[in-house]
């Protein structure tokens, strides 16, 4: 039996001025799986990975990783919390707010130096993702002169460098340019045919196409809608259009005003080849 | 369904008084961009020259010995035989006079009005005249203090103000070549050791998020002036840069809050680690070793072979 990596049991979470982040979420990621969460903005997608990142904690429920309860009092132990974090790397939405150290290449270390691997190892980890990301040409050059391609890239650069068994990605390929988002698919492809357990945010069905194995639907009200395999989630049109992942198209047919979902999804048959 | 007046477009009631920003506008753009400029100006430190090569922390040890020693020598000539080490080290560092000593006369004035004035007088330093300022017929007194009726400028006063304002300018001289030539992540990190360690992190995570603020504020001005039709009056200026402030203040909150959490999600938990870079190689010896005899030298003239010059 596989296990779960991530588990979370009817977990809500509150913000302190009283809006609802999520609501009675249920949920388990097995090792090696890659999970894409799909919902429309502000459906708790973020708080989701924040819980399952151990950065915020629930209310109600109670979220596992690894087998063990994920509390603020677990996380309070050094060595557990240490532990915790070796194991599972995130990467925020905001880029921005990721990369704090001077340089490129600080950045790529900073990691790695907090969970006390030898001087040398970080130093080797640092030339390795500069040169996986071919990063060597801003290696030096401080965050903010960076395009958010590259400062997309460097923040995952960043995260790998700790080598995680888990990788919680909020919203890695949004507001990206065709080629970025390409390239970040691809990555996230190559890491899950590595066996990296993957739990990926995105309203872009097409990225969810690409890399889930499973979908899990987040409503506007916060809850999980559906779970499933990704052919059955991305075909349920009923569905997407419910939780404002397609919207009604109107559109005129010989003076006819028709009213539709609309989707310009093509699935894929990943082991045939076929498109739908 | 759109309102109808979105398709007209509305006509001036009156006509316009020129648009031209109220100065706390301006002054806060120009603000933003200066410090842009100053912080980002790191063209010098990227030249291939002699200081650029050095490891930041065996520079900035040297500089700051020379600094050091400068503050113990008594004679011009000695104080600027140092100068002329340090001048000759920016030229070969690829640093023009021009960058390195505009930034030194800037604090001309200033040094001048504040030290230089007031130590050359008989009131601070007593000595023989050498230029009376102020002659009245008799002493004033203030109070208990009873002031001479003549002051004037000293030859020892002028001798011991020009030594002081020649050394705090030396001082600056060399730490510009400090700063022109290493960038600024580069010069924190010299600074780097464990009781240091909380506060560079903290200066480095100020400058980086800086230039965040400033793309903020840029923003926010831009948006403002894009919708100004007509200038608004002072006060309205006023309550606008006002609720800015506290605009940009949630939102730095707001940045601080997540950056916390990702470096929370990274492992941190209080104690700052950094990579350590320190290479002390020839070169490094080389340098370190010429600006040890430099100050020997300057030292050895101050102290024997001009001991007996008056400057």
């Amino acid at each position: 039996m596989v296990r779960a990596v991530f588990e979370a049991k009817q977990a809500s979470y509150r913000y302190p001025d009283g809006r609802a982040g999520i609501t009675d979420a249920s949920l388990a990621v097995a090792e090696g799986e890659s999970l894409v969460v799909v919902g429309a903005n502000a459906s708790g997608k973020s708080t989701l990975i924040q819980l399952l990142g151990g950065l915020i904690f629930p209310a109600s429920g109670e979220v596992c990783a690894f087998g063990e309860p994920l509390t603020e009092s677990a996380l309070a132990r050094p060595d557990a919390n240490a532990r915790f974090r070796r194991r599972v790397g995130i990467l925020f939405q905001e880029a921005e707010a990721m990369l704090f150290n001077p340089s490129v290449r600080d950045e790529i270390a900073f990691g790695p130096l907090q969970l006390d691997l030898p001087q040398d190892d970080v130093r080797r980890r640092v030339d390795d993702m500069i040169a996986l990301f071919r990063l060597a040409a801003i290696a030096d050059r401080p965050p903010h002169r960076l395009s958010g391609g590259e400062q997309r890239k460097v923040a995952l650069a960043a995260i790998l460098a700790v080598s995680p068994e888990a990788l919680l990605l909020d919203e890695p390929t949004s507001g990206l340019d065709p080629r970025s988002q390409r390239w970040f698919v691809e990555f996230m492809q190559e890491l899950r045919a590595m066996g990296k357990t993957l739990v990926t945010t995105t309203h872009d069905l097409h990225v969810a196409d690409e890399i889930a194995d499973r979908i899990v639907v987040l409503s506007e009200q916060h809850t999980i809608a559906a779970e499933g395999p990704r052919h059955d989630i991305l075909t349920d049109l009923d569905l997407l259009l419910s939780v404002n992942l397609v919207h009604e198209h109107t559109h005129i047919h010989d003076g006819v005003i028709h009213l539709h979902p609309h989707t310009h999804l093509h699935l894929h048959d990943h082991h045939n080849g076929n498109h739908r | 369904m759109l309102p109808d007046w979105v398709a007209d477009t509305a006509p001036l009631r009156s006509a316009p008084r020129s648009v031209s920003e109220r100065s706390i506008a301006r002054t806060l753009r120009e603000s933003a961009r200066f410090l842009e400029q100053a912080l980002s100006a790191e063209q010098v430190a990227r030249r291939p020259g002699l200081l650029q090569r050095l490891d930041p922390r065996a520079k900035a040890a040297s500089i700051v010995g020379l600094i050091l020693v400068a503050a113990f020598l008594h004679h011009m000539l000695s104080l600027l035989l140092i100068a002329a080490f340090a001048v000759l080290a920016a030229a070969q560092s690829r640093v023009r006079p021009a960058e390195l000593l505009n930034r030194v006369w800037l604090l001309v004035p200033a040094v001048f009005a504040v030290v230089a004035l007031p130590a050359a007088l008989d009131l601070v330093t007593p000595g023989s005249p050498l230029l009376v300022i102020v002659r009245l017929d008799r002493a004033p007194s203030i109070g208990p203090l009873h002031l001479p009726a003549e002051i004037s400028l000293t030859r020892q006063g002028v001798a011991a103000a020009g030594l002081v304002v020649t050394r705090i300018l030396l001082g600056v001289l060399l730490a510009v070549a400090l700063a022109l030539t290493t960038r600024w992540q580069d010069l924190l990190k010299a600074g780097y050791s464990t009781v240091t360690a909380p506060f560079i992190l903290i200066l480095a995570m100020m400058y980086r998020y800086l230039f965040v603020l400033i793309r903020v504020i840029e923003d926010m001005h831009l948006a403002r002036r894009a919708r100004t039709i007509a200038p608004g009056t002072a006060a309205l200026e006023r309550q606008w840069v006002g609720s800015r402030i506290g605009a940009l203040f949630l939102r730095s909150h707001r940045l601080s809050e997540r950056v916390h959490d990702a470096m929370r999600a990274r492992g941190y938990t209080g104690s700052p680690k950094t990579l350590t870079q320190f290479r002390f190689g020839a070169r490094e010896g080389v340098w370190v070793t010429a600006c040890a005899m430099i100050a020997a030298a300057a030292l050895v003239c101050d102290r024997v072979v001009w001991a007996g010059l008056a400057w």
